[in-house]
């Protein structure tokens, strides 16, 4: 899941670093479709710790990054924005409430039920803001974006600079969350999750319940996928039942696949080439659905690792284990979720 | 009859136990009692009942009838983990391991498991907590495993994974030790080995194996129950039970 | 109390039920079998449904597209298995959520190119265009019971073919031991295809069914789709006989909700699984633990 080398590590630097020089070479548009994707990382990042980390492939996850995004426009008065350090507590905590009543009873299936159940809890999200007029019903509704301020003062920003401080604002939060899962990760708390992702009967038959730790991972999860949420209510202003779809949460499966399933950077790379490959695709056609379908089918026919899988020439430093004491090639069936 | 062979309260205890599948009775209204520092064999053939006896007394299956008690606490029904929990370990007969992830990282949560620690210091780098380290290396060692610490699970060979079956138990520290033919696919340098362990562990644990080979069995049990058909058909000293006219005919054939 | 209007949202309970059941029976019968999840089930009943358009508005005879929902369905599904599903057998669970994702998603823009985005009503056939009356005070659509009658007609086949025939023993088989298929050799290739076909046309046939009544749109894939998984979540894995049952709860559940209680509406089906998983997690006749 994490760099294996100090060279592995050197690169997700100097990849940072490449993602905060960006608004300094690059238009506007380019940055606030920077934002988009980096929002889309985070997303996938979130869900990452489910089906990555745990083994447990959900398709309803979109329905809390959706509840966040909503939950801004909920409490926010039509006329003022709410600072972001109320906003964002609020979209976390409504997020990671509805992860812990899903999780609660879907978590008492597995596999394809466990798939289904999400993906109908997800769709229960979905009629909840798409058939009642809650949130604006079917066609949506603006929000008043939360404000970048602390404590009263406010950021002034200029019209220019205001996305650019968002880019940031997003950039900052996805390395955080990043290290956030690494640290998650290493700790005991992730141990158990990756040994329920290799084989959950026999944590079990050591002593764990391991009920427990998924429901756990699953509100942690749901209330990073509400972060990322936040964050797009704070972009897009906007918010309409599609941001609950499972269309999104396919999505973001999709850029988990792309990037790399074994490794915790992978959905991040995942959602910057989907972005870029769909900001690519519109330039030759109109027609969405077609090339994300025909992106899929390439990913999972010929990228069984996605991104991170490829191998860069040997001259160069990989981040793969290089040494031969390493463990090898792990057996497909150990390494993928197994729900 | 059976002489009593020791008067103190046994540490595993089931009384009528039972396990209907459907319309069958895999285990009939079985009785037994584990005592502390005894090797408690279960033999018979085939489709007798045992592997089922083992998964209701580890837990991983729940009683028709009967009861199980721990140290006279009553565990009837409890889930596989809670078992564990409270001290009854089990190794599984097919390898059952976590194949993709190290010896030492296998052993290490089993000892994570049983150090019962709180939720919050979950959060704890798993590589700080150097005392669950040590059990799992001294688990490691005592099997004799120590030196394959790093390699994955899934490379070592089929007797290799059978001591890290067992490390795997050890280190969650329990009091009853229940083995399901731990010795399957084990070569005789490595049985040999491994009985040297075994007879070391029956004196701080109680131990209930169920084996097939039946000289290891008579060499190293203490007491033994014969099961038939689901049910207990004879138990006692190993040498009253070979002796029996009854488990000769049904089970022993030509062994005694 | 108006029992007319009662007695009419009953059955429309049960004919949306019925129509439940073709969809979830192939769902469950495919995964049951082969252990596949196919998300674009929900995308044959569209293709079904347009199908029903396509050749309504070509031959002005609905008759002529039901034969054609059928036998396209059958093609169709052996098409799929002979060159895509059967590669996916033993893939994991996401690779064929996100595969048959993609087919979603090129169904959809298959459809679009075709036919294009409107909405579009296709007509009851004439000779069913009528009410029956049942009692005096209620009467009900010819075509709805002509429905009703057609998939407990289907209904009754399929049960037949799986407790009755020597192929429906070897299904009944596979979905309780999936091991035992890879042992059955040659067999195995044609249950697949059977399964497949099969499953393809009943969701076709249901399409063609309920395009008069529902109309033809893009997407109209979806909603039938998540509840028919719900269905199957409710009725258990692979059990055919639970599809059905939990098929006319849902069917009764929702059409009832809606008309009675619509605040509750749309919610009611899922609040229905949630009981029920709260109760018996695998299903209430599943066989299989999750």
């Amino acid at each position: 899941m994490l760099p294996q080398s100090k060279y592995g590590w050197m690169g997700l630097v100097a990849g940072a670093l490449a993602l905060a020089a960006l608004p300094l070479a690059v238009p506007s548009y380019y940055v606030e479709l920077g934002t988009y994707a980096l929002i889309a990382a985070m997303l996938a990042l979130s869900l990452q710790l489910l089906v990555g980390c745990t083994g447990l492939v959900s398709l309803g996850h979109g329905a809390f990054y959706g509840l966040a995004a909503y939950t801004v426009y909920l409490i926010t008065p039509e006329n003022q924005g709410f600072p972001i350090f109320v906003t964002l507590p609020a979209a976390v905590l409504a997020a990671g409430l509805a992860a812990f009543v899903v999780g609660a009873l879907s978590l008492r299936t597995r596999g394809f039920f466990f798939l289904m159940v999400t993906l109908a809890f997800g769709q229960m999200v979905f009629f909840l803001f798409h058939d009642t007029k809650i949130g604006g019903g079917a066609d949506g509704a603006f929000l008043t974006r939360p404000v970048l301020s602390l404590f009263g003062f406010e950021l002034p920003l200029t019209r220019r600079q205001r996305p650019i401080a968002i880019y940031y604002v997003a950039l900052a939060q996805m390395v955080l969350m990043y290290l956030g899962l690494v640290f998650l990760l290493r700790s005991l708390f992730g141990r158990v999750l990756e040994g329920i992702r290799v084989n959950e009967h026999r944590v079990q038959a050591m002593g764990y319940d391991t009920y427990r730790y998924k429901l756990a991972a699953f509100v942690i999860a749901g209330m990073l996928a509400g972060v990322a949420g936040h964050m797009w209510a704070m972009h897009r202003g906007f918010v309409n039942p599609e941001l609950v779809g499972w269309h999104r949460s396919a999505e973001a499966l999709l850029m988990i696949l792309l990037g790399g399933l074994n490794t915790l950077h992978g959905p991040i790379l995942g959602a910057l080439a989907y972005t870029g490959l769909e900001e690519l695709a519109q330039i030759v056609t109109e027609r969405k659905l077609l090339v994300e379908g025909l992106v899929i089918l390439f990913v999972v026919l010929a990228l069984p690792k996605g991104l991170s899988g490829l191998r860069l020439p040997r001259k160069w430093p990989t981040l793969q284990p290089a040494s031969p004491k390493k463990a090898p090639a792990e057996p497909a069936a150990e390494s993928a979720p197994h729900g | 009859m059976a002489e009593p062979r020791t008067t103190s309260e046994p540490l595993l205890a089931t009384k009528g136990l039972g396990r209907n599948f459907g319309g069958l009775a895999a285990v009939r209204d079985v009785t037994l009692r584990l005592h502390r520092g005894e090797l408690h064999a279960v033999i018979g053939p085939n489709g007798a009942g045992k592997s089922t006896l083992v998964n209701l007394l580890s837990g991983h299956l729940p009683p028709s009838s009967g009861t199980i008690h721990l140290d006279g606490v009553d565990v009837s029904g409890q889930p596989a983990w809670r078992m564990t929990r409270l001290g009854i370990g089990r190794s599984f007969q097919r390898t059952n391991l976590l194949r993709s992830l190290t010896v030492l990282e296998n052993v290490r949560l089993a000892a994570q498991a049983a150090a019962g620690l709180p939720a919050i210091r979950m959060l704890r780098s798993a590589a700080s907590e150097t005392a669950i380290i040590k059990t799992a290396r001294e688990a490691l060692e005592r099997v004799g495993l120590a030196d394959s610490h790093d390699r994955p699970a899934g490379q070592l060979s089929h007797g290799e994974q059978r001591q890290l079956e067992i490390a795997m138990t050890l280190a969650a520290r329990p009091r009853v030790l229940l083995l399901d033919e731990p010795l399957a696919g084990m070569g005789p340098e490595e049985s040999e080995r491994f009985t040297i362990l075994l007879k070391d562990l029956a004196r701080e644990h109680a131990v209930l194996l169920v084996e097939h080979d039946m000289d290891f069995v008579f060499a190293v049990a203490d007491w033994m129950t014969v099961m038939v058909d689901g049910a207990v058909l004879a138990e006692g000293l190993p040498k009253d039970v070979r002796a029996d006219p009854q488990v000769q005919r049904a089970y022993l054939g030509g062994h005694a | 109390m108006d029992i007319a209007g009662f007695l009419a949202q009953l059955l429309n309970g049960v004919q949306y039920g019925l129509l439940l059941f073709l969809i979830a029976s192939g769902l469950t019968l495919i995964f049951g079998v082969m252990g596949i999840i196919n998300l674009a089930h929900g995308s044959l009943f569209m293709v079904g449904a347009y199908t029903a358009f396509v050749v309504t508005s070509a031959t002005g005879s609905l008759w002529i597209a039901l034969p054609a929902g059928i036998v396209g369905g059958i093609v169709l599904g052996l098409l799929l298995e002979r060159f895509l599903f059967r590669y996916f057998y033993h893939r994991e669970h996401l690779d064929q959520v996100l595969l048959t994702f993609a087919l979603i998603l090129l169904f959809e823009e298959g459809r679009s190119l075709l036919v294009g985005n409107d909405f579009h009503s296709v007509p009851i056939p004439a000779a069913l265009d009528f009410s029956v009356p049942i009692t005096e005070g209620f009467s009900y659509s010819a075509y709805r019971f002509a429905v009703i009658g057609i998939c407990l007609l289907l209904a009754l086949l399929m049960f037949f073919w799986i407790e009755r025939t020597r192929m429906g023993a070897l299904i009944r088989a596979a979905a309780e031991k999936p091991e035992m298929v890879d042992v059955l050799g040659i067999d195995a290739r044609r249950i697949h295809l059977a399964v497949f076909a099969v499953g393809t046309a009943l969701a076709l046939t249901a399409g063609v069914l309920a395009a008069p009544l529902y109309s033809v749109y893009p997407n109209m894939g979806d909603g039938f789709l998540i509840i028919s998984f719900v269905v199957v979540v409710i009725g258990g894995l692979g059990s055919v006989s639970g599809a059905f049952w939990s098929a006319l709860l849902i069917g009764l559940v929702d059409t009832l909700g809606k008309a009675y209680l619509p605040v509750v509406a749309g919610l009611s089906v899922y609040v229905l699984m949630a009981a029920v998983l709260l109760w018996r997690p695998s299903g209430l006749f599943g066989p299989r633990s999750p």
